[in-house]
């Protein structure tokens, strides 16, 4: 077979990594993608603590938002800012968190669900699209944690059928309770990330208490867990926000803890 | 029905993009895919031609027509073999769609240096691999689609005859045949290219 020449080789031996990607062209492929095809595979498509963070906001944010959030927001707004505080979890957050807030921006434009579009984070409600997303994701979770198909074969028994959606929704504080009981299982991860997602909605809530809170639990549960990085940092702001609020004596004393935190972020 | 030995891991079920059904039938996910063959898709994409303005739509197409084939994917061939064969065809549809359209000028040599992906070289570097890049796509864009793929699954890539047949769809002996025509083209377009720019790289 012909072979090449020294200097071809030569060419070729220079030109190799100068066609790869650049990360921020790579970012910019991922968001399109994930615009494209939706949360879930934004959540498979995430890199990192990213991919787990991201996961959150389809599959925790449908759980959690009703339980361990022990109704501190409004459950629309919770599962939204759940979604987006999910994707800044991770490395790669704003980009991320700006692709899940534009995906649930698009899809709430439709619904009319917008309450504010100053603050996305907080006010972005959830909409049908990204809440059947969730539905389908947490009824694998579902399946998963009770016996469902995969877990029932290992047992050797018959799977189990299909749950109904209505069924999956009034049960969702014990599905969350069920992930988090099953910590050397892989969704543990998950239960990890309900509770930052916890600590990150108080906390941008205004409610470090309850941001404390959650992060005690995780502590608890998951010491040495994949998020612990995400637990400290929150726990640094914890103390930031708690330290400006001590430094600002003469501010209107607040109503509500609530109120009171909001001025601190 | 998938059986497990008692305190095997279970798989994550978080990880994919469809419902329970469709991922014990999938060999793979979409983010796997994406994850272990994202640069290769992108070299392939600039390498074989398409513009930089339009790399990114084209890299998207590929992994949308992935998600869209993936429950049909049987597993018979190789992940990447059967991804080049999706690259192959996007980027022909891609380059069809757009040449009607105003050329927006080749990839590499209209990419700043800084948003290429060169690791940590130094300015001095980034500018040799950035003008070999550019004198590596005038090369390529003299070589028809048949040569241009064999030769860079080959050369560029690395791969094996029997991958770059089995990618292609053509036998072993073809695969090999159009690498031998396709070093050729690409050893005399070369020589034309030295001649007229005194190769500025050696």
């Amino acid at each position: 077979m012909t072979a090449l020449s020294p200097e071809t080789r030569r060419l070729l031996q220079l030109s190799r990594g100068g066609d790869d990607p650049a990360p921020a062209r790579e970012q910019a492929v991922r968001n399109r993608l994930i615009a494209q095809l939706g949360v879930t595979a934004l959540a498979g498509i995430a890199t990192g603590s990213t991919a787990s963070a991201a996961v959150g906001a389809a599959e925790a944010a449908s759980a959690a938002s009703a339980s361990v959030l022990s109704g501190a927001a409004p459950a629309s707004t919770a599962v939204g800012s759940a979604a987006v505080n999910a994707a800044s979890a991770g490395a790669a957050t704003a980009s991320l968190a700006k692709t899940v807030a534009g995906v649930v921006l698009l899809a709430g434009l439709g619904a009319g669900a917008w309450k504010n579009d100053q603050v996305v984070e907080e006010t972005v409600a959830w909409s049908t699209a990204v809440a059947v997303e969730a539905e389908r994701a947490a009824k694998r979770v579902w399946l998963f944690v009770t016996g469902g198909s995969e877990s029932a074969a290992s047992r050797g028994q018959p799977a189990a059928p299909a749950l109904d959606p209505s069924v999956l929704a009034a049960n969702r504080h014990e599905l969350l309770i069920a992930i988090a009981r099953r910590p050397n299982r892989p969704v543990a991860k998950e239960a990890e990330l309900v509770l930052i997602l916890g600590a990150q909605q108080a906390l941008a809530a205004g409610d470090d208490e309850r941001a404390a809170r959650y992060l005690d639990q995780h502590e608890a549960q998951f010491a040495g867990g994949e998020l612990s990085e995400n637990r400290e940092a929150l726990r640094v702001r914890i103390h930031d926000a708690r330290g400006r609020g001590k430094a600002q004596p003469t501010a209107p004393s607040p109503a509500t803890p609530s109120n009171a935190d909001k001025t601190n972020f | 029905m998938v059986t497990r030995q008692p305190g095997a891991v279970l798989p994550d079920p978080f990880a994919g993009f469809a419902d329970v059904e469709a991922r014990q039938a999938a060999p793979t996910t979409l983010a796997d895919i994406y994850r272990d063959h994202f640069p290769f898709v992108w070299r392939m994409v600039r390498r074989l031609g398409v513009s930089d303005a339009q790399v990114e739509d084209a890299v998207q197409d590929v992994f949308v027509v992935v998600h869209r084939r993936l429950p049909d994917f049987e597993g018979r061939s190789s992940v990447r073999t059967w991804l080049a064969g999706i690259v192959r065809r996007v980027v022909r549809d891609h380059r069809r769609t757009n040449a009607r359209k105003p050329a927006l000028g080749r990839a590499q040599a209209e990419l700043p240096v800084e948003e290429m992906s060169i690791g940590q070289a130094s300015p001095e570097e980034n500018v040799m691999t950035t003008e070999a890049v550019r004198m590596l796509h005038e090369l390529l864009d003299r070589l028809d689609d048949d040569k241009r793929e064999v030769f860079i699954l080959a050369e560029l890539e690395q791969w094996s005859m029997a991958e770059i047949a089995e990618a292609l769809g053509v036998k072993v002996n073809t695969a090999s045949s159009r690498l031998r025509l396709a070093r050729e083209a690409f050893e005399e377009a070369a020589e034309r290219l030295r001649a007229r720019d005194a190769w500025r790289l050696r």
